[in-house]
């Protein structure tokens, strides 16, 4: 059966829900208070990293692991609880915790006023004007905690199944609404999504352990969990984490291997198809050695088409119990660890294509291998999928939208780079854009001359004429044509500066030290 | 050289040339490796070779501007730049560039005599503005680094706080940043950041920890939005002092031969060292920058003749501040580049490091 995570500022408005839907279901209830609570008698300090959230729009390293330490052992506790398949969870943004596992149904709750305030008053005996500040205080502060910590609005709609305003229905009814829209057949679990969840709880399980673990404590790690197999990246400067890293995660429940990764950052390739003799994976993987990157591979098959035909075909999908049988088709495979990808598709899910394994296998060998994550979705779905923990250095978005017209597919492929450069803020090309912009071909040398030729000229003609030029800059000439100098100044630094630094960029780049 | 260019701009031969490029290149290093302009470094390190202090700080602040201009695109790509606040900060920033510059054109205009007694007015100024904002930023950075140790919290809030209970309206929301300012503190941290800019070339040292500890903006977005923010302050520094005649572009020509290269190293350097080493080296060399240029200052004061000394003495302060200087900047980039080398030569080495499979596996 489902998990159903209530997401709302009012405390007293998710409770009352929830407790009611516990009651109609007979689900165990959890809510976020209990988590923290559990959380700080064992000694992990949630209520230090709210404090900082709330004083503080910016998270330090330590703070950065705190913060991945508290997500983790928050979404270690609700995969426990919800091991047996059914759990209600309350909560702020719990809704982001296990995005596209198919058998979570978020739930936005907008609260009604008068019932928050009366709930207030009584709760913490207030008078109605500062029960007014106080709630008002947590609502700023429930969104400041959701896009720091999560990076997204709090009432952002496209993270949620269902948007419930109560000022329009009310608790109890709601709750009745949840049950119905539990049942559908778009909300149980298959296989594929139990094992994402699984993915879910095994990264979680091993970042807690070593958040905890004294040795690999104080370092940032990046852990994701795919199909039993754990990586965990870590930075050269912790080269010694080798030996310790295998010891601390040992017998995580469920783990079938731990891969290690030397990193200091992660390149994303976004592809429908992987195959590891293309140009593109040399190219990868040469930029990766060259950066000490670790690769991270996303299978992502587009829906979009997909969807906006059955939009055309609506009413020839409705059956006549008004269910749509279009949802009902399985979409897509796995998922990974993180809180992104992937999704049912039964059949497919269990195995991952040639093509993926063998690149996969590639990027081990090489010891790039950073994890990989499969998704048949919608783009907005991709968006959503993409861990914005991790250091990505940069995303490449490869091959994609295969099944559609070359043009078309062109297009696509543009926006969705460009989509994902705007709304992630991560550097994004085109995998065609690779050899121009990192590698040194007949191009990149023809424009070293160039611009080495525009260099020397310069540099030349500046030198072999001191006395003229100091004489435009602060002699007799400035003194007559005061205004010319400021211009010269103006056109001629730019243009030194930007020559200059292509020839060292692309020398940089020609011995790999870029 | 005719006299009057004489007494502006040094004389360029190949050992002063080297000289510059090797400043470049140990203030570019450092420059990538801190975040920073290398101002802190170039400038009074071309006072040590006998460039006049406010020729030396036009020259670096028109070398600034070219160097912001290369690095602007890839800033705004990243997107923390909060674009809004920058235009207001811009602003007032003009002004303070404006006014820094007006000051160092007075005090070396009014000075007396030729040479290096000409400028000592304007030298004196500069390296009094120098020592006494960057030993602050030394020490801040430095007791930061010690207190990080001890306590596990982000930037403090304190100053914000503080801030934000002074009721001064208008003020002003700044959306990428997420943080409501008032009006008049903007002018004033603009104006302030303009100046020092304007007057020593580092204004941000000032802006930065301005925008992060008195208006609360997040780190990436102060550090964007001041990237930013260089290449207009930049612009219009260089401008102006292109208008006063305070620009050798030779000098910025052959800071770039150095800075261009070095900042690449210093940026590979940031990859493989953690922060709070890179804070703390930072906090010393400026430290140490600061001690060069204070020992410079005896020597202003007597060619000022506010003090009784040898002439002849002026070779030694300006001999063991350049020492100290070139101590200081060359210690710190050969730092730099050991961990770059080592780094390189390790990453070559290391493949994957292991696959460890447990008994159920």
């Amino acid at each position: 059966m489902p998990i159903v995570i209530l997401s709302s500022s009012s405390y007293d408005c998710r409770k009352e829900l929830a407790d009611d839907l516990a009651k109609k279901t007979g689900y165990p209830c959890l809510s976020r208070e209990e988590v923290v609570e559990e959380a700080s008698s064992n000694g992990i300090p949630v209520g230090k990293l709210e404090v900082a959230v709330l004083k503080a729009p910016v998270l330090k390293e330590r703070l950065l692991r705190l913060k991945q330490l508290c997500m983790a052992y928050i979404t270690a506790t609700i995969c426990e609880k919800a091991k047996d398949g059914n759990l209600i969870y309350h909560g702020r943004a719990g809704h982001l915790l296990f995005p596209q596992v198919s058998h979570v149904l978020r739930v936005r709750l907008i609260p009604e006023p008068e019932f928050c305030l009366k709930a207030v008053m009584g709760r913490l005996r207030m008078d109605r004007e500062k029960a007014l500040q106080y709630i008002h205080q947590v609502e700023e502060d429930v969104a400041r905690w959701v896009r720091i910590i999560h990076g997204v609005e709090p009432d952002d709609p496209t993270y949620y199944d269902m948007v419930l305003n109560l000022n329009h229905i009310n608790l109890y009814n709601a709750s009745s609404v949840i049950c119905s829209m539990m049942d559908l057949p778009d909300f149980q679990p298959t296989p594929a999504s139990l094992r994402i969840m699984d993915d879910h709880r095994l990264a979680a399980q091993t970042r807690l352990r070593l958040a905890l673990d004294e040795r690999t404590a104080s370092t940032q790690l990046n852990v994701s969990a795919s199909h039993g197999i754990v990586t965990v990246t870590y930075p050269p400067s912790q080269a010694h984490l080798q030996k310790v890293i295998p010891g601390v995660c040992d017998a995580v429940e469920g783990c079938r291997e731990i891969l290690c990764t030397v990193a200091e950052t992660n390149i994303l390739w976004i592809q429908e198809e992987f195959r590891p003799e293309t140009e593109v994976f040399e190219q990868i993987c040469s930029l990766a050695q060259r950066w000490g990157a670790a690769v991270e591979l996303l299978q992502w098959k587009s829906t979009d088409t997909e969807e906006a035909t059955a939009e055309k075909v609506e009413s020839e999908d409705m059956r006549e119990d008004g269910r749509d049988v279009s949802k009902e088709e399985p979409v897509p495979l796995m998922r990974k660890e993180t809180g992104g990808i992937e999704d049912e598709g039964e059949e497919s899910a269990s195995e991952m294509d040639d093509g993926l394994a063998s690149t996969v296998e590639s990027l081990v060998s090489l010891g790039r291998y950073a994890g990989m994550n499969t998704l048949t979705g919608t783009k907005q779905q991709l968006l959503s999928s993409i861990n914005r923990e991790v250091n990505y250095s940069l995303v490449v978005v490869g091959d994609v939208y295969l099944s559609r017209p070359v043009q078309a597919q062109m297009r696509e492929t543009r926006d969705l780079r460009r989509s994902i450069q705007e709304r992630l803020n991560l550097p994004t090309i085109e995998a065609s854009e690779l050899k121009s912009r990192f590698f040194f071909g007949k191009r990149q040398i023809a424009k070293f001359f160039i611009f080495l030729l525009l260099v020397l000229v310069s540099y030349s003609l500046v030198f072999a004429n001191q006395e003229v030029v100091l004489d435009f800059l602060g002699g007799t000439f400035h003194k007559n044509w005061r205004w010319l100098t400021p211009i010269g100044v103006g056109l001629f630094v730019p243009l030194i500066a930007h020559s200059y630094s292509t020839v060292t960029g692309l020398i940089m780049k020609l011995i790999h030290l870029d | 050289m005719h006299a009057a260019l004489g007494d502006l701009f040094v004389h360029m031969n190949l050992f002063t040339a080297i000289q510059v490029v090797m400043i470049g290149f140990i203030g570019g290093t450092l420059s990538g490796f801190i975040g920073s302009g290398g101002a802190f470094f170039m400038t009074p390190g071309m006072m040590n070779l006998g460039v006049q202090g406010v020729v030396a700080v036009g020259s670096n602040i028109t070398h600034k501007f070219g160097k912001a201009m290369v690095g602007s695109r890839k800033h705004g790509e990243i997107g923390n730049v909060d674009k809004k606040l920058a235009l207001f900060l811009v602003t007032t920033a003009f002004i303070g560039i404006r006014l820094a510059v007006w000051i160092n054109s007075m005090l070396f205009r009014g000075g007396v005599g030729h040479g290096a007694g000409k400028g000592a007015g304007a030298n004196l100024y500069i390296s009094l503005v120098f020592v006494s904002i960057l030993s602050l930023v030394a020490i801040s950075m430095l007791r930061d680094v010690k207190r990080s140790s001890e306590e596990d919290r982000g930037p403090s809030r304190r100053i914000a706080e503080f801030v934000s209970r002074i009721k001064l309206p208008p003020y002003v929301y700044f959306k990428v940043a997420d943080v409501s300012v008032s009006f008049w503190i903007l002018c004033i941290v603009g104006l302030a950041t303009g100046y020092l800019a304007g007057t020593i070339g580092v204004g941000g040292f000032i802006g930065v920890p301005s925008m992060i500890y008195i208006f609360g903006v997040p780190t990436a977005v102060a550090t964007g939005t001041e990237l930013y923010l260089a290449m207009f302050m930049g612009a219009w520094g260089a401008l102006n002092y292109a208008w006063e005649g305070f620009v050798d572009i030779r000098l910025t020509m052959l800071l770039y031969l150095g800075s261009l290269v070095g900042i690449h190293l210093g940026v590979y350097g940031v990859k493989v060292v953690n922060e709070k080493y890179i804070r703390m080296v930072t906090g010393i060399i400026i430290l140490l920058c600061v001690f060069s240029r204070a020992i410079a200052i005896p020597m202003y004061l007597r060619q000022l003749g506010w003090v009784q000394m040898n002439a002849s003495l002026d070779l030694y302060w300006n001999g063991i501040s350049k020492a100290f200087l070139f101590a200081s900047g060359i210690g710190g980039a050969l730092l730099i580049l050991y961990h770059v080398i080592r780094a390189y030569v390790q990453r070559r080495r290391i493949q994957r490091t292991l696959i460890y499979a447990p008994a159920e596996g």
